[in-house]
């Protein structure tokens, strides 16, 4: 089973991106029909990777997307998505 | 590596739990109830017993909390909710039993249920949205308003003098010898949300073993109540909220000193 909501490699903890930058590499993959653009996600990125689209999804919302290559995978932004539209990918480099 | 191969070889570290269904939550873009849904959801997965849970919704805008979250739901008439988890605990002791509350059906017109509920020490969970408003019917004032605090109802901000103060409940119940668990949480940051995991799974646990009602607050924010957005809210719930309504355990009976 996944451990849902808990970052494996701190054991849930707050996370510094430093000392994640050092051994993950991650990415993300936003439901974007579903997705209510409230930003909360942004705001609980500790590398900046998130931002909202200049598009709309089919109710009109501007929908989270990844944006650069910073994303360690800390799955910060899933946990706080209220709508549960998050899936996060993550490599040990 | 790119984003792409991330995603293909990457280890799927997050994901929507299948404990909540396929249905858009009619929600308000970043309401709280959404993301306490989503832990409640974690937590009975993880434990392994969505056969063996029953909900109980409120009245209030997660009245329609049994379309999102995979587990056999009963919906109670408005602030019943506890009476209603006590006869299906009592009917099956087995069985994990809870209820999902706002703030204006438990500490309004639901009072005498809860307290009584806790009283009894009735083997039950209660998840408690205070959010400080009754956000379904329009952002009217609550017994949890904060003082100060612009509602539909409080136009000029809720005055004591004419309103009364704001009515905070887990120190109340805590009082009560039926009352084993008594926690206040929050869920506007990755580590506050993983807290709030934590104290709802110790909750649920808590309920199979004979020792009491569970109770779990969590601060929440109703951002259309407040005429906020979302991000500005959990803002402003740090800034206002919490200093009335501080996070953290107020009672654990099974702790040792
Ligand atoms: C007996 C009864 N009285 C009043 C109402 C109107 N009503 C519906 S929801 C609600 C308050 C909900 O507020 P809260 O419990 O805080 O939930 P929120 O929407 O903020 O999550 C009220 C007064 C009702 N449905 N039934
Ligand atoms: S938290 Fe979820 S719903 Fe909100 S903007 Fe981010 S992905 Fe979209
Ligand atoms: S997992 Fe989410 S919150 Fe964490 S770095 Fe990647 S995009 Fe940001
Ligand atoms: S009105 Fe408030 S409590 Fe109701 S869904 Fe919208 S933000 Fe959430
Ligand atoms: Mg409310």
């Amino acid at each position: 089973m996944i451990p849902s909501g808990i970052c494996p490699a701190n054991k849930g903890k707050t996370q510094t991106t430093k000392q994640h930058n050092m051994a993950f590499k991650g990415a993300i993959e936003i439901d974007t029909q579903k997705c209510k653009g409230c930003s909360v996600c942004i705001d609980n990125c500790p590398t900046g990777s998130i931002q909202l689209s200049k598009m709309v999804n089919s109710k009109g919302y501007h929908y989270a997307e990844m944006i650069g290559e910073a994303c360690v995978g800390c799955s910060n932004c899933g946990i706080v998505c209220p709508d549960s539209v998050i899936t996060v990918y993550r490599v040990k480099i | 590596m790119t984003i792409e191969d991330i995603k293909k070889h990457g280890d799927i570290v997050y994901r929507k739990t299948p404990l909540l269904t396929d249905t858009v939550m009619h929600y308000c873009p970043g309401c709280s109830h959404g993301t306490v849904h989503k832990l409640i959801a974690e937590v009975i997965e993880e434990m392994g017993i969505q056969q063996d849970t029953i909900a109980i919704s409120p009245v209030g805008c997660s009245v329609f909390a049994y379309n999102y979250l995979n587990v056999d739901w009963e919906q109670a008439a408005h602030g019943r909710a506890p009476a209603l988890a006590t006869a299906t605990k009592r009917l099956n002791p087995e069985k994990y039993v809870f209820t999902y509350q706002g703030d204006g059906d438990l500490a309004s017109i639901g009072t005498a249920e809860i307290i009584h509920a806790c009283s009894r020490g009735e083997n039950i969970v209660v998840i408690f949205i205070n959010n400080g408003i009754y956000g379904m019917t329009g952002g009217q004032m609550a017994p949890t308003t904060l003082l100060g605090m612009k509602t539909a109802t409080t136009p000029y901000g809720r005055d004591a003098k004419l309103n009364g103060f704001p009515l905070v409940i887990a120190p109340m119940i805590a009082q009560l010898d039926g009352t084993a668990y008594i926690t206040r949480q929050a869920v506007h940051t990755a580590p506050a949300a993983r807290k709030a995991k934590a104290a709802i799974r110790k909750a649920f646990e808590y309920s199979q073993k004979g020792i009491g009602l569970s109770f779990v607050e969590i601060v929440a924010t109703c951002n259309s109540g407040w005429k906020m957005s979302p991000v500005a809210a959990n803002k402003w719930m740090v800034e206002n909220m919490f200093p009335k309504y501080p996070l953290g355990d107020i009672k654990d009976v099974l702790k040792k000193e």
